[in-house]
């Protein structure tokens, strides 16, 4: 495994693409952090993954500072129309019961709730989010479906032998994205290094497992 | 283990659960009959009455219908429920109910067998998280075929386990597979590549000499099973589902790139990016866990299919039945959930439910072993824990599918109809004309709300039908009966005869109602005070008056009057 097998994932997946188009600067810091926590877990260094962590930071400040109506708070038209109708049909069996169970707090948990399993959405990463596309959010593949095999394989390898690199790389900005929200130009690219790092392992692995069988 | 007791004791209070779920208000909720429910309960209550279909065609292999050929399996189950209950909603609807029930034990059965789990608890609690599942509440609700395939499906999977140890049971196990190809389109696919999977996975059990026999008996009854199934495979009814498959949307996806791939690479690549990304939907946790199916009538308001917390014993459950695959409980799980979509993937609707019901299965199970992973944890809240989440779930579903569906869903389950039809036997004396331009399938819902005689509607269809009934696809929507049509309304006519006009909220606009001195004679609203259907009187004399005065013209019809 070396680092150039990282650099071609970088140069062929879509996703940098988007990002060199929005902006030359966030793709560098991303493209960065990913070699980062590529050589973390390749020499299973512990010093390299906490610079990998220092890097994360910028990355979801931007994340959330381009993402468009972020946060768990924000209701649009369609949101408060449908939270008033419920609370409408709770009313016709309780007067009390729309309080209890269409209120605020609950509507934060749920929308927390649904910005983690959407961001959490396979599809979303490898065809675009199709055939479920949402309406209203410009949808693209961000990696090719053909690295979807190799995503796997890498995913099954490093959770039993790196889950702190994964646990970091995935779970903080994943956490940040259920925070922030998914309306995003170039989707949740604060878990970019994650995928581009998973997927260059799952070939790597792939490779070595070619290279034993045709010995 | 528990007792025998307490086991029977936990089971039984989880049977009396899913019994209420099931049957509770299964009249009015989901409210109305969904287009898919209707011909089911008919077409049983025209076999009660004459041993024909509504076509006059004498119990068909398939039921016809708007030429969708439904498997006949549940049809014929619901034909005792009639003749008990009577042509009503709970009578077409008893039989998902019931095989919902049964499919509870099925499920404890296969949890116990399978012997995934470490903590028996886990086993129970499983059992009643499959029960109160949004998924099973769903279909177990409606008078679909999905439930009734899915428990038979559930049936033969538990009978093929067993026959690893007994082969007898494979026999069964077999047999019972072929059967449950007449309860869904879907098993039609499901039965013949499970069948071929299991034999290249677990042909070191299947193929050996002590359960070869058992295997081959199961095959031979299978075959027999299918002899009907096959008499018609050269007909337009067996294939009747392929225009579901997403051929003509990959060639014309092909045609954006066709300047720059050959179509051999082409064709290919789409093919296999339209079919993993539909695949992979079935497994995504966005699917199971958050957005509603997409068919507005199979969804529940703010649930999934699952409850949202699930996605974490389900990840947990899919990582550990990876690591444990060479063991064969856990081969034989991984290759149920890995074939379940398949049949549902080929086609161009994203995540659709009824298809791939058979998915349910595995899913329930994988997030019972990742439950059972998780109290290995030995919380001392462990207990307490699971039944504050399993309240919290309850609370969901009452709140989702009791409150919110009935309302917001009316019009998806084609509420009014039952309406429509007492009005129009309230005024039995008048002529109606029924508007079916926007649901052509609107004469079977009249038929069953009114308990046409099945009869009437046999001698409406033309010979042609019954002569060609396995191939003809064509669909006439309209028909005339002694005091009503169905079909659209034609204004340059209707209007000058007297009738009753009925249509939904489309049909009729002001200037209309003005123009024509229609009166308004009955509206039927929906829970949310949504019009859903109107009838308005026609009033020819006025309106033919109105017309020499405004018009300084007259139509022929007013010479009539």
């Amino acid at each position: 495994m070396n680092i150039l097998s990282i650099v071609f994932i970088l140069i062929t997946s879509s996703w940098s693409w988007e990002l060199f188009s929005f902006n030359k600067y966030l793709l560098l810091i991303i493209c960065s952090s990913s070699i980062l926590l590529y050589l973390s877990v390749i020499r299973s260094s512990k010093k390299i993954l906490y610079i990998f962590c220092l890097t994360l930071i910028p990355i979801l400040i931007i994340q959330w500072k381009t993402t468009k109506n972020a946060g768990l708070n924000y209701m649009n038209a369609t949101d408060e129309q449908l939270f008033a109708t419920r609370r409408y049909e709770l009313s016709m069996v309780n007067p009390n019961l729309g309080r209890y169970l269409e209120n605020k707090p609950l509507y934060i948990f749920h929308k927390f709730e649904q910005n983690l399993l959407r961001t959490m959405d396979l599809n979303l990463y490898f065809f675009g989010s199709h055939p479920r596309e949402r309406s209203g959010i410009k949808e693209f593949e961000k990696f090719s479906f053909l690295f979807l095999p190799f995503f796997i394989l890498g995913l099954l390898k490093l959770v039993k032998s790196s889950p702190w690199q994964l646990s970091i790389s995935f779970l903080i900005p994943l956490l940040g994205l259920s925070i922030i929200g998914q309306d995003n130009p170039v989707g949740p690219f604060s878990l970019f290094p994650f995928f581009s790092v998973i997927i260059t392992i799952g070939i790597s692995l792939f490779m070595k497992k070619i290279k034993c069988f045709l010995i | 283990m528990l007792s025998n007791l307490k086991s029977l004791f936990i089971i039984a209070v989880i049977l009396i659960l899913g019994f209420f779920l099931y049957l509770y208000k299964i009249e009015d909720i989901p409210p109305g009959l969904e287009i898919d429910e209707v011909p089911n309960g008919y077409n049983a209550y025209s076999i009660l009455r004459t041993g024909k279909d509504e076509f006059g065609k004498s119990f068909p292999i398939y039921f016809r219908f708007s030429a969708s050929y439904s498997p006949p399996l549940y049809a014929y189950l619901t034909v005792p429920a009639i003749s008990l209950l009577g042509l009503n909603i709970t009578a077409a609807r008893i039989v998902s109910g019931i095989s919902g029930i049964l499919s509870i034990i099925v499920i404890f059965l296969l949890l116990k067998n399978l012997n995934l789990t470490q903590n028996r608890f886990v086993i129970y609690l499983g059992a009643l998280l499959y029960a109160i599942s949004p998924w099973t509440i769903m279909y177990s609700r409606s008078g679909y075929e999905a439930m009734l395939s899915f428990l038979i499906y559930s049936l033969s999977v538990l009978f093929i386990w067993k026959g690893f140890k007994r082969p007898f049971y494979l026999t069964y196990g077999v047999i019972t597979l072929s059967i449950s190809v007449y309860a869904s389109h879907a098993n039609k696919f499901l039965f013949t590549l499970l069948l071929i999977c299991l034999t290249i996975v677990f042909k070191n059990i299947l193929l050996d000499k002590r359960t070869r026999k058992y295997f081959i008996a199961g095959l031979v009854g299978a075959l027999i099973i299918q002899l009907p199934n096959i008499s018609v495979i050269f007909t337009k009814s067996f294939f009747v589902k392929s225009s579901l498959f997403f051929n003509d949307a990959i060639f014309i996806e092909y045609q954006k790139i066709k300047d720059i791939i050959p179509i051999f690479i082409g064709v290919p690549y789409l093919y296999a990016r339209e079919f993993l990304s539909q695949y992979l939907t079935y497994f995504s946790v966005r699917s199971l866990f958050l957005d509603p199916d997409p068919f507005q009538a199979r969804s529940i308001p703010n649930l999934s299919v699952f409850y949202p917390w699930m996605f974490v014993p389900y990840l947990i459950g899919l990582f550990v039945t990876w690591k444990k695959r060479v063991q064969t409980n856990y081969k034989y799980l991984l290759l149920l959930a890995v074939t379940a979509p398949i049949p549902a993937a080929f086609t161009k609707d994203p995540f659709w439910t009824y298809r791939a019901i058979p998915l349910l299965l595995s899913s329930v199970i994988i997030i019972t072993i990742g439950i059972d992973r998780i109290s290995k944890l030995r919380l001392k809240l462990f207990i307490p824990l699971c039944c504050l989440i399993v309240i919290y779930s309850l609370i969901l579903l009452w709140e989702g599918y009791f409150i919110f569906l009935p309302n917001e869903k009316a019009n998806a389950w084609e509420y009014g109809y039952q309406n429509v039809a007492q009005e129009m036997m309230i005024y039995k004396d008048e002529h109606f004309v029924v508007d079916n331009s926007r649901n052509p399938l609107t004469y079977i819902q009249l038929a069953f709300y009114m308990k046409l005689n099945p009869e009437t509607l046999q001698n409406a269809v033309g010979q042609e039908i019954q002569k060609n009934y396995y191939n003809n696809i064509t669909i006439n929507p309209n028909y005339s009966f002694k005091n009503f049509e169905v079909r659209p309304i034609f204004w340059e006519k209707d209007i000058y005869k007297n009738q009753i006009l009925i249509g939904d909220r489309l049909t009729f606009s002001d200037q209309q109602i003005r123009e024509h001195k229609l009166t308004r004679v009955f509206q039927i609203k929906d829970p949310l005070d949504n019009i859903v259907f109107e009838g308005y009187r026609t009033n020819p004399q006025e309106k033919c008056a109105y017309d020499r005065i405004m018009k300084n013209k007259q139509n022929p019809a007013c010479s009539l009057l």
